[in-house]
């Protein structure tokens, strides 16, 4: 069984908060009819659906992801972005092993690590490339940046931010349910 | 003739937020230096005002993503000192096993990610991972266990929201618990063979003059209470904190520096000034292992203070797996308790050091007033005079190298820059 790792990255500030409702949203859509359980950590939701074992996580830093990526063969990451004049979540995918990207503009985007952010150094691009080194990569990675224009400390997702994060979940779980044969 | 010259680090690497440093040099003789602090101050404490105390350990928790559990203990140990609650024996000891838990994942991190690339002249922990492949995946293994017992006892992965004024909001199951002991057992042997690794290293050949700050406990070893000693033989509770330690505003920062409030000194927090006040505290295998690398202390090395991180990772898996051992869940998780109007404060450690906290609250429960002071603000003042003291060591006409050596020796406190906003740009300026 193809094991999925689906993780949404956030913190309490703002927008920032969209990785996470994305995680909270495909949860409530994947557990009324699927054989929900926890994993030894108690707090990981994993589900067998799609022919997938599919685990879902909410996380505060790229670095998290450390804790969860050996053995996972795709990995969607969620995460909030700044993205002038534009209200909709962007995708593409990343070959660790390669650094390829679906979509040569984000190379550089990653590469200067400007949109996705970390703590100690650590961005997502450095925590895959020590995946890397250690042979614990996933084959792949799909990347969903969720636009947010407001970050302030302990405030709300905005409503904008709230509608985009629904409706990344709502392509990522049809992205799950085809088992990649969606192109997006 | 001599030529003024100033050094820039404009962005610290390998430290948790935004910060740089600004060196005035007039020949070899350091000038100046100031740590500057980048982030924004996030007013945190004003946010609590008029908020229900119960909201308390939620919303501190969210002033760190690497050490929640710091704040959360520090607040509600504060509030119930306050309200005169004396929480249960079962409640302390979940307590120190959630402290275990940070310290694992914050001491795994920091030791083989952040502070050993140093010593390989190594750039990054990915540049480490390539010639020390199996070292590193045991520190991410062994921070790993930390973060899945935070997960089990803090109820999720991020912002634990267990923990409650009086106690718990659940107690966990012990089965839960009982099932990370085996993670345990591999983690103890593993943090022994890391401390081991580290003490290996090579070490620079540097002393600083420190007044050493931590908590100490009659029968334990300092995590959630104790008072307060110093490395000068000086013992205060933790009530006279604010009578001890005063914070400042500089002007190069958005965080507060704390210095003595006698003789405005700076002063040394964290593991290494735990170690060595509380040396015969440490775990039988901490100290076992201590021995046979012949760790001494008092140490005054900040360089060897990823030895001590070694040491509690030790300590921590030992005293954790006793906890988990003997875990028997209790009922009710949570004490009941009445409002009433009075101040309270308490300090713990956290993975960086001491951290202070002291609330005013109000007879119908809403939070008045709160004071936090977290590691770095206290450990901020003393970087700096322990970098005036390592830049003639490290001098040279390059400026970048000046500027690596300089971020080698701030990393060793593992500095918290979002918590101290609550920091590194390195800037050298010549003559």
């Amino acid at each position: 069984m193809r094991r999925v790792l689906v993780v949404g990255i956030g913190s309490s500030h703002g927008d920032d908060q969209t990785g996470w409702l994305v995680i909270h949203q495909l949860k409530e859509w994947l557990s009324p009819d699927s054989n929900a359980r926890s994993d030894r950590d108690a707090t990981a939701d994993v589900f067998e659906r799609f022919g997938q074992r599919l685990e879902l996580r909410q996380a505060q830093a790229p670095t998290d992801l450390l804790n969860w990526i050996d053995g996972q063969e795709i990995l969607h990451v969620v995460d909030a972005c700044e993205f002038p004049g534009t209200q909709e979540a962007r995708t593409f995918e990343f070959i660790p092993e390669t650094r390829h990207t679906s979509e040569a503009s984000w190379h550089n985007i990653l590469e200067t690590g400007r949109t996705l952010g970390g703590t100690h150094g650590f961005d997502i691009l450095s925590v895959l490339d020590l995946t890397v080194h250690l042979g614990t990569q996933p084959e792949r990675v799909r990347f969903w940046l969720v636009p947010g224009t407001a970050f302030e400390p302990s405030d709300d997702p905005s409503e904008v931010a709230r509608q985009a994060s629904h409706e990344t979940a709502r392509r990522i779980y049809e992205y799950l349910l085809s088992r990649d044969e969606v192109r997006l | 003739m001599a030529t003024e010259r100033t050094i820039r680090v404009e962005a610290l690497t390998r430290v948790e937020g935004e910060g740089g440093l600004h060196v005035k040099l007039d020949g070899n003789r350091v000038d100046d230096v100031k740590l500057s602090i980048y982030e924004p101050p996030r007013f945190f404490e004003g946010f609590l005002r008029g908020r229900p105390l119960e909201e308390v350990p939620d919303i501190t928790a969210r002033i760190c993503g690497i050490c929640p559990v710091a704040y959360q203990m520090t607040a509600v140990h504060a509030l119930e000192n306050a309200l005169g609650i004396m929480i249960p024996e079962e409640v302390r000891r979940l307590r120190r096993l959630l402290y275990c838990g940070e310290w694992i994942e914050s001491h795994g991190l920091h030791v083989h990610l952040l502070q050993a690339p140093d010593f390989f002249g190594c750039v990054s922990g990915i540049e480490l991972a390539q010639r020390f492949p199996q070292e590193v995946s045991r520190g991410l293994r062994l921070k790993k266990h930390g973060n899945q017992l935070l997960e089990v006892l803090g109820g999720r992965a991020i912002h634990p929201v267990n923990v409650a004024v009086g106690g718990f909001h659940r107690a966990p199951s012990k089965n839960d618990l009982q099932r990370l002991i085996p993670d345990f057992q591999w983690g103890l042997e593993a943090a022994i063979e890391t401390t081991k690794w580290v003490a290996s290293l090579e070490y620079p050949d540097f002393l600083c003059d420190w007044e050493m700050i931590s908590l100490k406990h009659p029968s334990e070893y300092p995590m959630n209470e104790g008072r307060i000693v110093s490395s000068s033989g000086k013992q205060i509770e933790v009530s006279a904190y604010e009578t001890e330690f005063a914070e400042h505003h500089v002007a190069h920062s958005t965080a507060l520096q704390s210095l003595r409030t006698d003789g405005q000194s700076s002063y040394y927090v964290g593991p290494l000034a735990r170690v060595s006040l509380a040396f015969d505290q440490l775990s039988p295998a901490a100290r076992r292992t201590a021995e046979a690398i012949r760790f001494e202390v008092p140490c005054f090395n900040p360089f060897r203070a990823i030895i001590a991180r070694g040491l509690e990772l030790i300590h921590a898996f030992e005293e954790g797996l006793e906890l988990l051992k003997t875990y028997e869940p209790w009922v009710p998780a949570k004490k009941h308790y009445d409002y009433r109007e009075e101040e309270g404060c308490a300090a713990t450690e956290a993975p960086r050091g001491l951290i202070y906290h002291r609330y005013k609250v109000s007879a119908d429960g809403k939070v008045e007033f709160a004071k936090i002071v977290p590691p770095t603000s206290q450990n901020q003042r003393q970087i700096e005079k322990d970098l005036a003291q390592w830049i003639p060591k490290v001098i040279t006409t390059n400026d970048q190298q000046m500027s690596d050596d300089c971020e080698r020796l701030i990393r060793t406190y593992d500095p918290c820059i979002s918590c101290s906003t609550h920091f590194l740009r390195l800037k050298v300026e010549r003559r």
